[in-house]
């Protein structure tokens, strides 16, 4: 660069004359950071440089006289003398020698990965063979890192619930990457915290209960940016901590998509170097990946078993009518007046029966556009086709506005209500309550008497002789498709009572 | 309902004297067994139940073939069949229901499972082919079971979960078991037999 930059007047010393001068090539090699070991035909070492001390534990002049095998594993001695031997009298090279990796053996006796250079050159009359080694401890345990991870891909791709791929991608931030505090988070869209899925041992026994994190947290920061955030004790950004006086003392949060965050943590207030943090990204990559999966693979498995379900209502609940309507046929011809009357019937059940099969074909898929709804308006609306005349709907004055698929909602309350009727008669007053959680309808009609809670949701399970019992199935699969759960009971009139937990 | 014996003359009066086969249907619906009865009656002296629980009054030895619901409240039909072996007795059942075969039918000691919905004709067959059973060696009866179990399953479920499911397995086992041990019986009848059976 001398020759571009401004002229000046410092004599800049002639690198020929540089060449000329040993006492230069000395000083860099001796101080150059890599080892550099020559060694005669004996494999004993003539010349180490200042850098073996770092690299092997002994210093320069200790090694000089000893053989090379002393810095190398027991397990390749006998191949280096037969290696040597060979070039001596072949000239064949057994290895490659430039850039070959090998172990060498530390003065304390572990192993230090190398990558090793040879050259042979002449001395003095001797050949002789000098080995330039550099350490690359810090590359192979990063590749062993990376490979680890890519076993924990393999394992995070076979994992099928939420919980199992939270717990792998845990134990691989603990056991891969090193950090003892580790959880994965979910986001919960109803009420916009994270919500833990899996946390490690070490940070089990710091929170004892897995915390929710809400607003003013990192890792809640993380997933709203979508991107990862980082902090440190004293940091003197502006980084919301979940707990300032708590123990964590470095903390990176990656976000995972849609579904929720990847958190590190250490109680050291060590730095995320950018090998470390890039290892964490892989992490969370590869876990929102198999989080999705297993989501597409859930929603496979639900289309599959719906598909089952809809053939095995088509072929035995239409099955049973279709006999019924043939028998009714047969004996009307042969003269029963009355059978025509119920060939009716028949056909209205089996009517209502399409209806509800395709209703259940609509409701089952995900819940489509939620928005605010008030509870009582579509209570009104299901009870103007659901209810009856000498019925009376009992409504709560401070009914909640939910969060909910209208059309859907309305259709939960129309199958409620009509259970309510079908079970508790005519006359049957029917309560709308809001609870701690959500919502309950009650009857005050005759219960469920012997019916089996387990069976009370399942398709075409009915006691009444003209249900057609998917009602409550199609109930229970909205009321999933909304992320609430309903539950069964006895109304305190002794008649049913069903409750919608929204969380 | 009243379990009776459809019969266009007095039930009492022809019980002794009335040789024809006896059918026992058993159905939760009223007009699937009268059906049943009316389609039946002009060859074979009908018995009927509405409920698995009439069915087990009503069945005794006299009955040659059941005709079994497998879908009804309180005892089912499944229940019903189970009972009739444990009685002892020795009648031909077919299942007559709305329900998809499933491999647990493997176990089940019936001899044909018809889907609904049957009319008169298919009834009368299915009758009329158990009825013929009656003449012949017992392994002949079993091996009828079982084929027809291994085609009613076929004719249902993927290949491949028949494939690995141990009791598909058994089954063709027991079917090969039969047939050597039938071989003497099948070789006596004659054509038109064996393809009524088979």
């Amino acid at each position: 660069m001398a020759a571009s930059g401004p002229s000046d007047d410092r004599s800049v010393p002639d690198l020929d004359a540089l060449a000329q001068d040993a006492e230069f090539f000395r000083s860099l090699v001796d101080n150059g950071s890599d080892a550099i070991v020559t060694i005669d035909e004996h494999s004993t070492i003539r010349y180490a440089n200042q850098a073996v001390e770092r690299v092997f534990g002994y210093a320069p002049e200790d090694l000089v006289g000893e053989k090379l095998t002393s810095i190398m594993p027991e397990r390749f001695s006998a191949a280096h003398f037969d290696a040597v031997d060979r070039y001596l009298d072949t000239g064949d090279r057994q290895l490659d020698w430039s850039n070959i990796e090998l172990p060498a053996e530390h003065a304390d006796g572990h192993e230090i990965p190398l990558s090793i250079t040879f050259e042979e050159h002449v001395h003095e009359g001797d050949r002789v063979f000098s080995g330039i080694m550099r350490d690359i401890s810090d590359r192979k345990s990063y590749e062993e890192t990376l490979e680890s991870l890519q076993d924990t891909a393999r394992a995070l791709m076979e994992a099928r619930t939420r919980t199992d791929i939270g717990e792998c991608a845990v134990a691989a931030a603990v056991d891969v990457i090193g950090f003892p505090l580790a959880s994965l988070y979910r986001h919960d869209d109803a009420s916009g915290v994270l919500r833990p899925v899996a946390q490690s041992d070490d940070a089990a026994d710091i929170f004892d209960e897995a915390p929710t994190l809400a607003d003013g947290t990192l890792a809640l920061q993380a997933f709203r940016t979508g991107d990862p955030m980082e902090y440190h004790e004293g940091d003197d950004r502006d980084v919301p901590v979940h707990r300032p006086d708590g123990p964590v003392a470095a903390e990176y949060a990656v976000p995972l998509g849609d579904y929720g965050v990847l958190l590190v943590a250490n109680t050291d207030a060590a730095n995320f170097d950018d090998h470390t943090k890039h290892l964490v990204r892989i992490l969370a990559a590869n876990t929102e990946a198999a989080l999705a999966r297993a989501e597409r693979e859930a929603e496979r498995e639900r289309q599959n078993e719906r598909l089952e379900r809809f053939a095995s209502i088509v072929s035995h609940d239409l099955r049973d009518p279709l006999q019924s309507a043939r028998a009714t046929t047969a004996l009307a011809k042969a003269g029963d007046e009355t059978a025509l009357d119920d060939l009716e019937t028949i056909f209205d059940r089996m009517e209502e029966l399409v209806e509800d099969v395709l209703t259940l074909a609509k409701q089952g898929q995900a819940v489509g556009e939620t928005e605010a709804v008030s509870l009582e308006a579509v209570a009104d609306d299901a009870w103007s086709t659901a209810g009856t005349d000498d019925a009376t709907l009992d409504v709560d004055a401070d009914l909640p506005t939910l969060q909910a698929d209208g059309e859907r909602l309305r259709t939960v309350l129309e199958n409620l209500f009509r259970n309510a009727v079908e079970h508790g008669g005519d006359a049957v007053t029917v309560t709308l309550r809001r609870t701690d959680d959500g919502f309950s309808v009650a009857d005050d009609g005759t219960g469920f008497d012997d019916v089996d809670p387990e069976q009370l949701f399942d398709y075409g399970y009915t006691t009444s002789e003209d249900g057609t019992g998917f009602g409550l199935s199609i109930v229970r699969d909205v009321v999933t498709a909304h992320g609430w759960t309903i539950e069964a009971s006895e109304s305190a009139a002794g008649g049913a009572r069903f409750d919608v937990h929204l969380r | 309902m009243e379990s009776r014996t459809h019969d266009d003359t007095d039930t009492a009066a022809t019980t002794d004297t009335d040789d024809r086969p006896v059918v026992l249907a058993v159905d939760d619906e009223p007009r699937v067994v009268e059906a049943f009865a009316l389609w039946l009656e002009d060859d074979y002296q009908v018995l009927t139940a509405t409920s698995g629980e009439e069915a087990l009054d009503v069945a005794d030895d006299s009955v040659d073939v059941a005709l079994l619901d497998r879908q009804m409240p309180g005892t089912t039909g499944d229940e019903v069949l189970e009972e009739l072996r444990a009685r002892g007795l020795d009648c031909r059942v077919a299942m007559v229901t709305g329900v998809d075969p499933d491999l647990d039918i493997v176990e089940m000691p019936f001899e044909e499972y018809v889907q609904k919905p049957v009319d008169g004709d298919t009834l009368d067959d299915v009758v009329g082919r158990l009825l013929d059973l009656e003449q012949y060696d017992d392994s002949v009866d079993d091996l009828y079971a079982v084929v027809q179990k291994r085609v009613t399953l076929e004719a249902e479920l993927p290949e491949s979960a028949l494939e690995d499911d141990d009791e598909y397995q058994r089954l063709r086992e027991r079917e090969r078991d039969l047939q050597d041990e039938t071989r003497a019986v099948i070789d006596d009848l004659d054509d038109d037999e064996f393809a009524r059976l088979f």
